[in-house]
């Protein structure tokens, strides 16, 4: 491919990262396109991005990709007057259009010579587009922009940037006007406009601009850029660093009057503009990492500010009504105060709507259940609830998973629904929510459900569980045999076990985040399979327990109840201890025995006190010494020089210095209780 | 491995362990602490003591005494841990006393081979003669990181309960 000659790397990043978002955000909206074809707004959305497509690509000189957005931009335009109607066929050509841009924006980035020939998508383009395309989609341009591109006259102000102004006018910004010359001579003026608009943005946040963003993104030359700037820089500031640019003349800065401001209500008009322009030089891009180093110097702090809160208590006893004690004690408070708001803070920072994991998934849903001939409605909801990034990027795969086995083998072919009485077309509902600090995704759908009979058989056969094991299987603890390994080799051809491809796979990445995964089926009507997952990885809500000389936490989402039992009480099933705990008969462990430390002497008459875990359906009764408190804990690993120990999670301080190990309870559960649920004398009720 | 370099000479940490005396070079000493309450970790390998709280940072403790197959003793009030640097992690090494810190000519340590040791003994770098006594240069790095790992590797599966 050939760039413009005078494109620079930061430019292309600039470019590749907007592609990027532009890119998904057309996936997803031109797939709800199809749902809601009369959705005006949305099909300007699109139209929007469409074009700012063409606009960065062909400023870029990037002309395959520049082309086939012009092609895409077509269609829409026809949906949009129209003269067309959106069929599944052209949303088809549009995904298949986005595919193609994705590749050509991945050559970018990644350059190996070959180019991908779009023709093919273009040709699907133009057939969509059909004979109401008078000839070649060529001679109409960037001015059917939304922006509305007009000469370089006096600064259009939108509604949106009218009440920008007034907002900031109220209070003390400074508002610069900024008339930006481009020299005459140069080639790229266009390039020009857009470094000086961006290091606009970068000094503080452009309010308008002429020419708009979108017309020079769009690649329209002018010499001369007039921008209204809200910036902390003083106007040399931004003088020097406007004028330091390639090929700029001059640049004139004076403070913005605004006019008085009309009073025509700025309503939705403006809603539309969030994902353009200036919103965007407000934002910062970090790396996780950074923020995770932030969070663990947060995490050191606090456990220092409880420090200083008790050495400041220790003076003030030894010292009483010491001037200077007493100041101590004022400014630890504060520091206390100010500590909390900063670990809030940073935990807000890692927050991200759960959406960004979700979007994507109903095009993937979509292109599923087309190949296979299903009709399907795929509702998300929940996509603004906030979890932690790192939570986040570890849920992604189980998810899809979840997906592919409800639309493969959840959701049956509208003839079977229609035989079954069914509405022909399935549901299927992906739903976020938050529940006592932990976030719950549910995916349910409407279709056949699981024959747990049939996945018990199967487990009997392959040999996962005996016969008469299986025979003791309630329902619940049947449903559990899909998580098991052997059983995600289930062949899929036979349909035996309806699901369970992965399943194993999902559990343990459910698991390795302290998440908990569970099934729930009604033969003939529905699926649910539910995610617990912890807000973030970074704390832990834990109950603490001590056993032995070592103070241990484990994790509340597993801990399933806590009870005290006289150690003389505690019957022996086949050399084992068990404990009845509602109407559930559990096995006993003492969590120390549990570790390979030493046995602990239990007199008789003594109390045992238990806290007995679930994971899925199997429950685990782990005797301890003593048990304080459910607190948040802040996680840490346990270093690489000590490995990984199996059975402990990481480590926490807390607040008095105490040292705890974060009990790893899927895999400690796992070891002790090898051979899988079914084995277990559990729940005999 | 950071080496403090005066002119021509090193700066050694000297510490007793079972009488012997045993230097490290001071650029690799973090700090030296008290003797403190020591968490253990289950499955660890026997001279892994635990972990401790080291001003909010959790770093682990290794008994020098059981890493060097000595007899164990009790501690003492003058039982210190010695926390190095090795390889951008922090490790605590226990020992029964620091003695000093030592400033020795770079040409008076001499290689070890004069000096009868064990077959693992790549740790031992060098040997200071100060006048009737020897001070064995360990470099703590290879002594507790790398058989370190392997250790880990043999670690006996669970127990069953």
């Amino acid at each position: 491919m050939d760039l413009a000659p005078d494109v620079t790397p930061e430019d292309l990043e600039v470019f590749l990262q907007e592609a990027d978002e532009q890119l998904r955000l057309l996936d997803e909206d031109v797939v709800r396109l199809e749902r809601e074809p009369d959705a005006g707004e949305l099909l300007q959305e699109i139209f929007r991005a469409a074009h700012t497509l063409k606009g960065s690509s062909g400023m870029l000189g990037y002309k395959e990709m520049a082309e086939l957005a012009h092609h895409m931009e077509h269609l829409l335009d026809l949906f949009r007057t129209g003269a067309l109607a959106v069929t599944t066929p052209a949303v088809d050509a549009l995904l298949h259009s986005l595919d193609a841009m994705r590749v050509l924006r991945d050559e970018l980035a990644d350059p190996t010579g070959r180019s991908l020939d779009v023709s093919a998508a273009m040709a699907e383009l133009a057939q969509a587009a059909g004979a109401s395309a008078e000839g070649e989609p060529g001679a109409k341009d960037a001015g059917s922009a939304p922006a509305g591109a007009g000469p370089a006259a006096p600064i259009v102000l939108g509604p949106a940037a009218r009440e920008r102004i007034a907002d900031l006018a109220s209070g003390d910004a400074q508002l610069l006007a900024v008339d930006v010359h481009i020299s005459a001579d140069t080639i790229w003026s266009s390039v020009r406009l857009f470094q000086a608009l961006q290091a606009l943005g970068d000094l503080g946040e452009v309010i308008a601009s002429e020419p708009s963003q979108s017309a020079i993104d769009s690649g329209a030359p002018s010499q001369l850029l007039r921008a209204i700037v809200s910036t902390r820089s003083s106007e040399d500031d931004v003088r020097r660093e406007v004028g330091g640019l390639d090929d700029i003349a001059g640049v004139e800065v004076e403070p913005y009057v605004p006019e008085a401001v009309a009073k025509d209500a700025p309503d939705a008009a403006g809603a539309g503009q969030r994902r353009t322009g200036a919103g965007r030089t407000q934002t910062v891009r970090i790396d996780v990492a950074r923020l995770d180093e932030l969070m663990n110097q947060i995490g050191e702090l606090v456990i220092d500010r409880t420090r200083i809160v008790q050495i400041g208590k220790a003076l003030e006893q030894r010292y009483k009504g010491d001037d200077m004690v007493e100041a101590l004690g004022e400014t630890s408070a504060h520091i206390v105060k100010v500590v909390d708001e900063l670990q809030e803070s940073t935990r807000q920072v890692r927050m991200q709507p759960i959406g960004t994991v979700f979007s994507g998934l109903p095009r993937m849903v979509r292109d599923l259940s087309h190949k296979m001939g299903k009709k399907l409605d795929f509702q998300v909801s929940g996509s603004e609830t906030e979890i932690d990034r790192t939570v986040i990027e570890r849920i992604r795969d189980p998810l899809i998973h979840l997906l592919r086995n409800a639309v493969d083998h959840g959701v049956e072919l509208p003839e079977e629904r229609i035989a079954a009485g069914k509405p022909e077309t399935a549901v299927l509902k992906l739903r976020a929510y938050q529940e006592q600090g932990h976030i719950v995704i549910v995916v349910e759908d409407d279709g056949r459900g699981i024959d747990t009979e049939r996945v018990k058989a199967a487990a009997v056969k392959k040999g996962l569980i005996s016969a008469e094991a299986g025979a003791r299987l309630t329902e619940a603890q049947a449903i559990e045999l899909i998580f098991l390994p052997g059983a995600s080799t289930a062949e899929k051809t036979t349909e035996v076990s309806g699901r369970g491809v992965g399943m194993d796979i999902v559990r343990s990445n459910v698991e390795a985040i302290n998440g908990l995964v569970t099934a729930e089926t009604v033969l003939g009507q529905s699926t649910r399979m539910t995610l617990k997952l912890p807000l973030t990885l970074a704390t832990l809500h834990a109950l603490l327990v001590r056993a032995g000389t070592t103070h241990y936490a484990i994790p509340l989402v597993y801990v399933w109840e806590t009870t005290v039992r006289n150690a003389d009480e505690i019957p022996t099933i086949a050399g084992r201890e068990v404990i009845r705990v509602r109407d559930a008969v559990v096995p006993l462990t003492s969590l120390s025995e549990a570790f390979g430390l030493s046995r602990a002497e239990h007199a008789a008459g003594s109390v045992r006190q238990v806290v007995v875990v679930r994971l899925g359906e199997r429950l685990l009764g782990l005797s301890v010494d003593a048990f304080s408190e459910s607190q948040e804990i802040v996680v840490k690993p346990l270093g690489g020089f000590l490995g990984d120990v199996k059975g402990i999670g990481g480590v926490s301080v807390l607040g008095d210095g105490q040292v705890v190990l974060i009990v790893d309870i899927p895999s400690l559960v796992n070891s002790i209780m090898a051979r899988g649920p079914a084995e277990e004398p559990v729940a005999v009720a | 491995m950071a080496e403090q370099v005066v002119g021509s000479e090193r700066q050694l940490v000297v510490f007793n362990l079972s009488g012997g005396a045993y230097g490290v070079d001071i650029g690799t000493v973090r700090e030296i602490i008290r003797m403190q309450e020591i968490t253990q970790i289950p499955r660890t390998p026997q001279h892994v003591e635990g972990v401790i709280n080291l001003r909010g940072r959790v770093i682990p403790v290794l008994d020098l005494r059981k890493r060097f197959g000595l007899e164990v003793t009790e501690y003492t009030q003058d039982t210190r841990i010695v926390v190095v640097d090795i390889g951008g992690t922090d490790i605590g090494a226990i020992v029964d006393e620091v003695t000093e810190v030592l400033r020795v000519a770079v040409d008076s340590i001499e290689p070890p081979s004069d000096v009868v040791l064990g077959d693992d003994s790549d740790y031992v770098v060098g040997v200071v003669k100060l006048g009737e006594h020897l001070v064995i240069l360990l470099e703590l790095a290879r002594a507790l990181s790398e058989d370190e790992r392997a250790l880990m590797g043999q670690l006996e599966p669970v127990a069953a309960a």
